[in-house]
């Protein structure tokens, strides 16, 4: 096997969001060479399908006229460099926090992406506000001749007798590839895509039931396990996933999905029958921030999946819920067709296309048969709710009588729903302020740095700014930022 | 595969041939995909493993050519006009070129 050898200042594991920003702000900063490694075929990874970013104390805020603290949060310093990058005006728009007290607001991108426009499912797409990052950064690396280099899977960091990374050891698709360093950002991310390493620390929720996965495939936590060889301390005591379970996340159309995830449902498993929640999803939809089924519960239902059955009346009037609560333009002219994606899904059912889609009938009777339950026991079930319903209390499970809605007039729908995963969170230790990475004895490793999903702050907690896109660009900011300041310092 | 020996359409060459001539060259025809489709770029394409559900490739397919399927994407090979589109667009590389 042929090993080609490069040198650079800087390398990146992981050309996401974390890895992008890193690189690009480095580049920035010090005009040192650096040189991204990303596994995939195409750059991004998760963060292609984040969504909102969320910010504190920006400038770009202030001038909206929002009361902004000085000096700026690291999150509102990142989103003034993104904004002086240019472009981003015409884009942009806030929401307001949910707690009006809190200085956090979101971000997003204002309505879906001209290029993504027409999306069947613009909620959960590519073309949001993490999209716009990886654009952006991607293009920032074409200007400052960062090279990206895809298919190309870090294997070993090449560490000095200081224990000093000088080097990592990639597979490229022809032969092995030493690139030398003198610092490198680890930037690839958490482990949602494997499955085993999942299972190991949430043994409840991966208990082998159908569990959709809707992270990039290159998602497995590879730079952790490398991380570790050389000694950096992993800390996966407080790690989370993101995704659990919604009833038909990721297999639907925009509208369906929508209408099926809110609490006026009725939620049999796929025996038909209800079962006991977890607190946990009560007070979701006491919320009524809609049915989002905490997997502990849903795990030990038959193939961890459930049909949400409603009435005509029912899902007419979720459906103009629904309608009346959205503002983005985008997802509202899908809400707005949900007729026709209902229509399309039942039609799909009926000709027998693969997978759960939508079913519907004129009699419970057929509905059961249609959804391959016991129709004894699913009418027992529906004639019990019904019952709930009419008294306006439920004794059996406790549901807010606000969503207790009976199911009474044919047609009859049942929307499949199935538990999916997202990006799990949490890894090698770092610095809160500087993404330096620490060994087993608690000093940090010279010119390692590490952001993005795959890392666990140490002596911080977990908090709402450290989740999702927030986390990530700003651990890569940071990191930028320190990676050229310990290059000033080697050279 | 069998090298590519005309690139007369298959019905085409069904209407205009006499049977003498047509029936060697068909049964020749009948083994290779892409030229009984027309398909003149020579690739086929499909969704791997890796598809994450996004729905990207519906949205750009110019023939509509892609359904939801068991929660994943799906290439209706029949109406795929092999034109790479969803192979360019796919944000996660999960669309497979196999060249026949």
């Amino acid at each position: 096997m042929t090993t080609k050898v490069i040198d650079c200042d800087l390398v990146v594991l992981g050309a996401g969001g974390a890895g992008l920003v890193a690189a690009v702000k480095t580049a920035d900063v010090s005009r040192k060479k650096v040189i991204v490694l990303e596994k995939a075929k195409k750059p991004g990874g998760a963060t292609l399908f984040a969504a909102g970013l969320r910010i504190k104390d920006s400038t770009w805020q202030k001038e909206a006229g929002e009361k902004v603290n000085d000096p700026p949060d690291i999150s509102g310093q990142f989103f003034d460099w993104l904004v002086s990058k240019g472009g981003a005006e015409k884009y942009f728009y806030v929401t307001k926090p949910d707690d009006p007290k809190s200085a956090w607001s979101s971000i997003h991108v204002h309505d879906i992406m001209d290029r993504y426009k027409g999306h069947p499912q613009p909620g959960h797409s590519p073309g949001w506000m993490g999209t716009y990052v990886i654009d952006k950064m991607l293009e920032c690396c074409g200007k400052a001749g960062i090279p990206i280099l895809t298919e190309t899977r870090a294997r070993k960091f090449v560490i000095d007798s200081n224990s000093k990374v000088t080097g990592v050891l990639a597979d490229t698709k022809d032969g092995q590839l030493l690139v030398n360093c003198k610092a490198c950002f680890i930037g690839a991310g958490g482990f949602g895509a494997d499955y085993e390493k999942c299972r190991k620390i949430w043994p409840t929720e991966f208990n082998y039931k159908p569990m959709l996965c809707v992270v990039p495939r290159s998602i497995t936590g590879d730079c952790i396990d490398m991380a570790e060889e050389i000694g950096a301390a992993i800390d996966l005591s407080n790690a989370w996933f993101t995704g659990g379970a919604s009833p038909c996340h990721f297999p639907y159309s925009h509208s369906v999905q929508n209408i099926s995830s809110e609490p006026d449902m009725l939620i049999v498993n796929l025996n038909g029958k209800r079962w006991m929640l977890t607190d946990d999803v009560i007070k979701d939809i006491r919320n009524g921030s809609g049915v989002n089924l905490h997997s502990d519960s849903l795990a030990n239902q038959p193939q961890a999946a459930v049909y949400n059955i409603a009435d005509s009346d029912t899902v007419q009037k979720v459906a103009e819920r629904c309608i009346a609560n959205e503002s983005t333009p985008s997802k509202l002219s899908c809400l707005k067709k949900w007729r026709e994606e209902i229509a399309n899904e039942v039609e799909m059912d009926e000709t027998g296309a693969k997978g759960n889609h939508t079913k519907k009938a004129d009699t419970l009777v057929e509905l059961a048969l249609k959804m391959d339950i016991d129709p004894k026991v699913f009418i027992e079930t529906v004639e019990r709710y019904n019952k709930i319903c009419e008294n306006g209390r439920d004794p059996d499970f406790g549901k807010d009588p606000k969503f207790l809605v009976p199911v009474l007039k044919p047609p009859f729908y049942a929307f499949f729903g199935h538990r999916f995963t997202q990006c799990t969170k949490g890894g090698i230790v770092v610095d809160y302020d500087t993404t330096e990475v620490f060994d087993k004895n608690g000093k940090t490793i010279p010119g390692l740095f590490a952001g993005g999903d795959g890392i666990t702050f140490r002596d911080v907690k977990r908090t709402k700014s450290l989740e999702g896109l927030t986390n990530c660009v700003t651990t890569g900011y940071k990191g930028g930022i320190a990676s050229a300041k310990y290059l000033k310092s080697v050279s | 595969m069998a090298e590519k020996t005309s690139s007369i359409s298959r019905r085409k060459f069904i209407i205009v041939s006499s049977e003498a001539i047509a029936l060697p060259l068909f049964l020749d025809l009948t083994g290779t995909l892409p030229e009984a489709r027309g398909n003149l770029s020579g690739k086929i394409y499909f969704i791997t493993s890796e598809c994450v559900g996004c729905q990207t490739c519906r949205l750009f397919c110019p023939e509509s050519a892609i359904r939801f399927a068991d929660c994943r994407n799906e290439v209706m090979q029949d109406k795929c006009m092999h034109c790479g589109t969803c192979y360019r667009e796919c944000p996660v590389g999960a669309i497979s070129e196999t060249i026949v």
